[in-house]
């Protein structure tokens, strides 16, 4: 849990610049990124896969990857994992992802289903819009075994998600983190529910 | 309408592949240089190749079969195995670099020649059991919906006696083995059944309010809000390891939880239960706060 943990906080934990730190006016004078260091200053930001610390460097692949600075140079930015807002480069038709490994023309089964849960205390009320998710997922990938689809069956917490089960079976992982409060916890407790809240 | 393989897409696999030996991402590597690490790294790669073209399963499969082709190529893998280990051994690092990409390269292709048809026998059938059971999950989703809406325009989204037909024509395929015919069913069920899904619920936003049957329900609703919290005060925790102010208001934070939570468990066991949720409430904000301190945006 600690690199996942940490790689949490470092993604977007502390998104607000102005925001109160633990020694204000020291860390931050010197590096605006001090005060959270784990969280790679843009420079550090997509190696190439040669320098990722993932592929083989020695690997023939690794050098023929294109770099994925080269490659997001033109992608809407996002504030954690490799800063791609990945929903939006999809939604502004900046990519056009093959959705079937095998088959060219298969085209997702989208649907635009908003699922609202209330929460307590002074987080807003969660959204969580199917249809951003169907742009990119399948239903199986998720159903039944992750969530089963009916309504009250599933208990989501967000103990549950840090311990990577339910959303944070990608959350954190291959999706944005949970640090980013926001993008979920989206629909303001006075507001009603409708689908232009839907998180980006 | 094409036919739906029903793998991960694309996009949400691709950034999972990971090719590196583990041996390569070891700390003490990191550590010891660029050239030790390299070293390393290839030696992991002899390991895996010689693992590969000595493995008793494919050598089975490529006797067994009557390949010619992958015969030979099987031969030249394990060659270009022997050339690279050799290479190795004599410090020729960059010679045995190219003798094992071309041999993993190789072995590839002979794993691809000679299909492993029990093993994929196998995977097919549990890719079919698991479809077939999502094709009945979301059928049972579908007929909740119907129920729910009292629309017979949304009942009639959904080809049910089509969906029956094609569930039982691939179960008689499944029962004599014929996976691929017995998927291409479901994968057909599956697509109608989804579909008629999506377009009852297009637009729809679901409310999950937060209604609690009993005092105890809401109890346990806290608990779980309440080590939420923890776990993410936690994470903060290490975050702040080196700086020790940030830290001792934390750990304040966190001892006046503990306290808070020991409180509200007494008065559980001492049946106020509405007392013991107002307490853990309070828990959970002073938790809330030091997360709000640390700049957290809630």
């Amino acid at each position: 849990m600690t690199r996942t943990g940490l790689a949490l906080l470092a993604g977007g934990l502390f998104l607000s610049a102005t925001a109160l730190v633990w020694s204000p006016g020291v860390a931050v004078a010197q590096d605006p990124n001090a005060f959270n260091r784990l969280m790679k200053p843009p420079a550090k930001r997509n190696p190439p896969p040669t320098a990722d610390g993932i592929h083989d460097p020695a690997g023939i692949g690794a050098k023929t990857l294109q770099p994925p600075r080269e490659s997001f140079s033109s992608l809407p930015a996002g504030n954690s994992g490799n800063y791609i807002d990945w929903v939006k480069a999809l939604g502004d038709g900046k990519i056009t992802p093959r959705y079937d490994r095998v088959n060219p023309d298969v085209d997702p089964i989208v649907m635009d289903l908003n699922i609202v849960r209330e929460v307590k205390g002074s987080m807003p009320d969660v959204v969580y819009p199917h249809k951003q998710h169907t742009e990119w997922l399948d239903c199986s990938n998720c159903h039944p075994a992750i969530f089963i689809p009916q309504k009250g069956a599933n208990n989501i917490s967000m103990a549950s998600i840090l311990l990577g089960e339910k959303c944070g079976v990608c959350h954190g992982k291959v999706a944005f983190p949970v640090a980013e409060c926001r993008r979920c916890h989206s629909r303001a407790k006075d507001k009603p529910a409708a689908a232009a809240d839907t998180a980006r | 309408m094409p036919v739906r393989t029903r793998h991960w897409p694309l996009a949400a696999i691709v950034s999972l592949v990971v090719v590196m030996p583990a041996q390569h991402l070891t700390a003490d590597v990191e550590t010891a240089g660029p050239d030790l690490a390299a070293m390393r790294a290839l030696s992991s790669k002899l390991q895996l190749l010689g693992r590969l073209v000595h493995g008793e399963d494919l050598v089975r499969r490529v006797t067994a079969s009557d390949d010619e082709e992958a015969r030979r190529a099987l031969a030249r893998a394990q060659e270009l195995w022997q050339l690279a280990d050799a290479s190795f051994a004599t410090g020729d690092n960059e010679a045995a670099g190219n003798y094992a990409g071309e041999g993993l390269a190789a072995v590839t292709a002979v794993s691809r020649m000679v299909v492993d048809t029990r093993r994929r026998n196998s995977e097919d059938k549990a890719r079919y059991e698991t479809m077939r059971k999502r094709v009945l999950s979301f059928t049972e989703a579908f007929q909740r919906v119907a129920l729910e809406k009292q629309d017979r325009a949304v009942a009639g989204l959904l080809n049910q006696p089509e969906v029956t037909r094609l569930l039982g024509e691939a179960e008689q395929y499944a029962a004599r083995d014929d996976y691929a015919h017995a998927i291409e069913h479901v994968t057909h069920a599956s697509d109608l059944v989804e579909t008629a899904l999506a377009k009852a619920r297009d637009r729809d936003t679901l409310l999950h309010e937060l209604k609690f049957d009993t005092p105890e329900d809401e109890y346990s609703y806290e608990e779980q809000r309440n080590m939420s919290y923890r776990m993410l005060v936690e994470i903060l925790e290490r975050e702040k390891a080196d700086n020790p102010e940030g830290l001792a208001s934390i750990r304040k934070a966190v001892e006046e939880n503990t306290r808070i939570r020991e409180e509200a468990e007494g008065l559980m066991k001492r049946g106020d239960v509405r007392a013991a949720i107002g307490r853990l409430e309070e828990g959970t904000e002073t938790l809330a706060r030091v997360l709000r301190m640390s700049g957290l945006v809630f």
